[in-house]
């Protein structure tokens, strides 16, 4: 009876039992039979399929996943044996057309392939075990690279938005004035629209207690710019730019929940920051992500007529958009016209102040780049000793297998299809490392996350997608043919004779095939070297870095940053009284040594002035970082006094005008010494008074650990217009976090109204901005160790096999003669010639690649003797211990039994 | 076209699923959706047969004699999609009962080898 004839229409088949997760999932297991069984039960079957999930579920929900997974199970393999049987039929019957051919051997090899492999627990659990850790890893690190560097920012036409700084005359970026910001909008043709920001503190009040929370001042269109607009109210109006308008706030969608409940009616109550009462005129989009910390308040930037008049005052961040079709070259070069044009027009204030642009991801990507880059890297490095490893295991095992190898060649097996057969296998492993690896990398993308501690820019875009799928599937594949093709090469050259004959020991063709495997020894001991020697580069860089003298005593140190409201302090005196007072009361507490305030703490920022000296030619002039601190700032920090003397408790408002300067700017003003007693005066400010140097003190690093410390000027708070925030510093006789609850207790009595923010010890800052750093040493010390156990692995496996190869050889020299402590010498050696051969490559790899670390090093050359000195020792007694074992064994060789089994 | 049937001992022992199939089909009309739901009202539940490899059995039993496809259904009963009905042979069921006195002498030989379970007859 003629089936194929009674094919029937499956037009609207599918109807009746859904597309649930299981039934697509059913219907995907049965892509596993041949087509014409397809043609034929596909509907039928999953009909079946979903009715008896559906009577199970309603049992219990355990019972019908099992039946599923029972159910998938039986699917995919009666399809497997459909089709095995279609294809011994259509081989004894008809042809069949290539394609579908090749699909049916492709099955024939994976079920082999699968088969063999099972049998094969010794080797195949090392190999995915090997290939699951390295495929994990460079997932892990790609998903985080993808999140930070690859995936385009979450705003409209993002990869046209850049971002626009000016250059100080000193040559670093800064920020922009209002009034230059404005020029370049109204004159840039290539921008297409500009807007700006600029982060800010703000004491939140009206709760129990008052709250610091994190705001950004933005302009008017600054949501549109990004194509987020509020996704509740509206966005700031043009009028809301300047100083006068009616004081409004927009939230954040996570402030909008946490404070307010997410309840619609919040849009026109009001919130109290700064001191001032703001209405709420919008809720931004719940993805809305912008600048770091995630904001809670925004507000609208509400110029004084101050900030937009004067251009010597740079504080806003300015973004801007390309014009579709303009590159970024274009657009600085007309950016660079109009600054030459503003500093001919405003020479008192542009003198000398320049513009660069660059793509807004650079900016918010920052520093992350170089060390993610760096470790994907070394993550490439691990996978590639993994495969060497992997290739070496695999030779062995075809070795092993030469006998069914030549059989299947023997019965006519040709050997595009052997080569076929190895493959797959090999392709099969890889798929399923892969697969492994990808959970492991799910696994460990939030504890790889968690390790930077909030100090990763884009964080919240990290997160396995479908460019981190592609990429896992492409390594799988590439692993797959990268440990493959040696074995292929090897197995399937084998001479019949040689492989049917039953005896094992083949004297000169061991050498050949060790000749392959000591290769993959060579290269896995070169690649090991090269990232031991990364690691230990960084290491070493680390260590400089922790012992870097920061010009301070960092122990013993409490910091806090305290604002003080400008509806409340609105004088110089008030402020200035406000932290003079702090600090005093601070320092009669018993635990506390010393207290002080400074405008900005070393290591976080920078501030700065421009200044010249008495008797200096006209266009002379100096910058220096500015710093304005109580009295008792150098005794509190520990910072020692050189020259002169400190500011003294009486030299506040009225006094003559004190300045304190650091080495490098009284070296800089006065190589031969003698800055004591000189004088400088600050141009551009109100007053063009002079200050007297009073005394030098040591250098401090102001911009990080890293950076050099910059020429830096200290001036007494209460001289001066005081900032409205400064940061408190207090040392501690003790443990500093003893005195948080002191620190919190003296700012209330000064003013209850008063909340602390960025309360830490000066250690734990110093240690979080060497985070990434951190981070880097930790994930290379771990690819460095894996690599040195893979290549330890892989030495002592090629000598095994080396050794129990000639088992007959070293029996015949011991026999003749021979000492035992001999063969032991020889195997040593021959396995020490592999390791100092890729000792040399691998120092060639370092010396070539080193310079790519250059940016993340820190006191130490790439090629720094000591360390390659230290890397190439470790390896070279790792190698010594993996070729003892083997050895020993060669050196108790019994030269009656090794002949006997001749 | 049916070729020459060998006898239908020669099939023994059955396949389970071969054999199921005929007990649920027994002498009653059926698609083999339905032979699953009889077959697990007749088990209690107790014993299932797979979709997947249901259908290709089913196809081999045709082509063995064992069961025959019926041209067309009586009734097509509920929305599902369109399905083939099975009915057993005669010579399915001949294959059937010599399972089952092949299973009883087996059976027997457990009881005494005390092997079969208590209160079995």
């Amino acid at each position: 009876m003629s089936l194929a004839g009674k094919r029937r229409d499956r037009e609207g088949g599918s109807a009746g039992y859904g597309g649930g997760f299981w039934t697509v999932a059913y219907r995907l297991a049965l892509m596993a039979h041949p087509r014409e069984w397809r043609d034929r039960y596909l509907d039928e079957a999953t009909e079946a399929f979903a009715g008896g999930v559906a009577r199970r579920r309603s049992k219990s929900g355990l019972v019908a996943l099992r039946y599923a997974i029972r159910a998938l199970a039986d699917a995919v393999l009666a399809g497997c044996r459909e089709r095995m049987r279609a294809g011994r039929r259509a081989e004894t019957g008809a042809k069949k057309v290539g394609a579908h051919r090749f699909l049916d051997t492709l099955r024939v090899d994976l079920l082999y392939a699968h088969r063999k492999l099972f049998k094969d627990p010794g080797f195949t659990l090392p190999v995915l075990i090997t290939l699951a850790l390295g495929i994990g890893a460079n997932t892990a690190i790609f998903t985080v690279v993808d999140g930070v560097i690859l995936k385009p920012l979450p705003y409209r036409d993002a990869d046209r938005i850049i971002q626009v700084r000016e250059i100080a005359p000193q040559g670093f970026g800064f920020t922009v004035s209002p009034p230059n910001f404005r020029s370049l909008r109204d004159q840039a043709r290539s921008l297409e629209d500009a807007t700006a920001y600029r982060e800010t503190l703000l004491t939140l009040t009206g709760g129990e207690v008052p709250e610091a929370i994190w705001g950004v001042r933005v302009s008017a269109g600054f949501f549109e710019f990004l194509g987020a607009p509020p996704a509740l109210g509206r966005s700031f109006l043009p009028e809301e730019d300047e100083a006068g308008a009616h004081p409004t706030v927009i939230l954040s969608h996570g402030a909008w929940q946490r404070r307010f409940g997410g309840s619609p009616s919040t849009l026109g109550s009001t919130v109290v920051l700064d001191g001032v009462s703001r209405t709420i005129v919008g809720v931004l989009p719940r993805r809305f992500r912008f600048a770091e910390g995630d904001p809670e308040v925004w507000l609208p930037q509400e110029f004084t007529e101050r900030d937009v008049s004067l251009r010597g005052r740079h504080f806003l961040q300015v973004l801007a958009r390309l014009r579709p079709g303009t590159n970024l070259e274009t657009a600085l070069e007309e950016m660079r016209t109009i600054w030459s044009g503003l500093e001919e027009e405003y020479p008192e204030t542009n003198t000398g102040w320049g513009v660069t642009a660059f793509p807004l991801l650079q900016y918010v990507v920052g520093g992350a780049r170089t060390p993610l880059l760096v470790l994907l890297g070394a993550a490439g490095l691990v996978l590639l000793i993994a495969c060497a490893n992997v290739a070496n295991l695999s030779l062995a095992r075809v070795e092993r297998r030469g006998r069914e190898m030549a059989i299947r060649s023997a019965l006519g097996g040709s050997r595009t299809r052997l080569i076929r057969q190895l493959l797959t296998e090999h392709l099969v492993l890889g798929i399923t490392g892969g697969v492994l690896g990808l959970g492991l990398a799910y696994l460990a993308v939030d504890r790889l996350l968690l390790l930077f501690r909030g100090h990763l820019p884009r964080a919240d875009d990290v997160g396995v997608n479908g460019a981190v799928l592609l990429f896992t599937f492409i390594i799988s594949i590439g692993v797959g043919v990268l440990t493959g093709l040696a074995p292929v090469v090897q197995g399937t050259r084998n001479d019949l004779f040689a492989a049917l004959r039953t005896t094992v020991h083949r004297l000169g063709e061991a050498w050949g095939r060790g000749r392959v495997r000591g290769t993959f020894v060579i290269v896995e001991v070169a690649l090991a070297l090269m990232l031991v020697m990364g690691t230990g580069l960084v290491l070493n860089s680390f260590v400089r870095l922790t012992r870097v003298d920061l010009g301070f005593q960092k122990e013993n140190l409490l910091t806090g940053q305290i604002l003080l409201p400008e509806a409340r302090y609105q004088t110089a005196e008030e402020r200035a009284l406000f932290f003079q007072t702090l600090s005093d009361d601070l320092e009669r507490h018993g635990e506390v040594v010393a207290a002080a305030a400074v405008g900005v703490l070393p290591l976080t920022g920078s501030y700065t002035h421009v200044f010249t000296v008495p008797g200096a030619p006209e266009d002379a002039k100096w910058q220096a970082e500015d710093r304005l601190v109580t009295p008792g700032y150098f005794r509190t920090m520990r910072i020692p006094l050189l020259a002169g003397r400190v500011f003294q408790e009486t030299e506040g408002a009225g006094a003559p005008l004190v300045a304190v300067v650091n080495e490098a700017l009284a070296h800089q003003l006065y190589p031969e010494g003698g800055a004591v007693g000189r004088r400088v005066m600050f141009k551009g400010s109100p007053s063009e008074e002079s200050w007297e140097i009073v005394g030098v003190v040591g250098n401090t690093r102001q911009f990080g650990v890293r950076s050099e410390s910059p020429p830096t000027l200290y001036r007494p708070h209460s001289q001066i217009n005081p900032p409205s925030s400064m940061a408190v510093v207090v040392r501690a006789s003790d443990s500093p976090r003893d005195l948080v609850a002191t620190l919190r207790e003296a700012v209330r009595d000064v003013d209850p109204a008063l909340p602390i923010h960025q309360l830490s010890t000066m250690e734990d800052l110093v240690s979080a901005s060497l985070t990434s750093e951190r981070v880097v040493l930790i994930l290379l010390g771990l690819f460095g160790f894996v690599a040195i156990v893979l290549g330890a692995v892989g030495i002592f496996g090629v000598m095994s096999y080396t050794v129990s190869q000639r088992v007959t050889e070293m029996g015949v020299r011991i026999a003749l003669g021979g000492a035992p402590r001999d063969v032991l010498t020889m195997v040593v050696r021959q396995g020490m010639t592999l390791a100092a051969l890729g000792v040399v490559l691998g120092m060639l790899g370092s010396l070539a690649l080193g310079r790519l670390l250059t940016d993340v090093l820190y006191g130490v050359e790439p090629a720094d003797p000591m360390t390659l000195g230290a890397v190439t020792a470790l390896i070279a007694l790792v190698s010594l211990a993996a070729c003892i074992l083997p050895a020993r064994r060669a050196a108790a060789v019994d030269p009656a039994e090794s002949l006997r089994s001749e | 076209m049916r070729k020459k049937l060998p006898r239908p001992e020669g099939h023994l022992p059955l396949h389970p699923q071969v054999f199921h199939v005929l007990l649920a089909l027994g002498d009653g009309t059926c698609h083999g959706y339905g032979i699953i739901q009889a077959f697990e009202a007749l088990t209690q539940g107790r014993e299932t047969l797979l979709p997947g490899s249901l259908y290709g059995t089913l196809s081999r039993m045709v082509n063995a004699g064992l069961i025959e496809e019926v041209d067309s259904p009586p009734v097509q009963t509920s929305g599902g999609p369109p399905r083939r009905y099975y009915r057993a042979t005669a010579y399915g069921r001949e294959a059937a009962r010599a399972e089952s006195e092949r299973m009883e002498r087996l059976l027997a030989v457990a009881r005494a080898r005390k092997l079969a379970p208590k209160g079995v007859r």
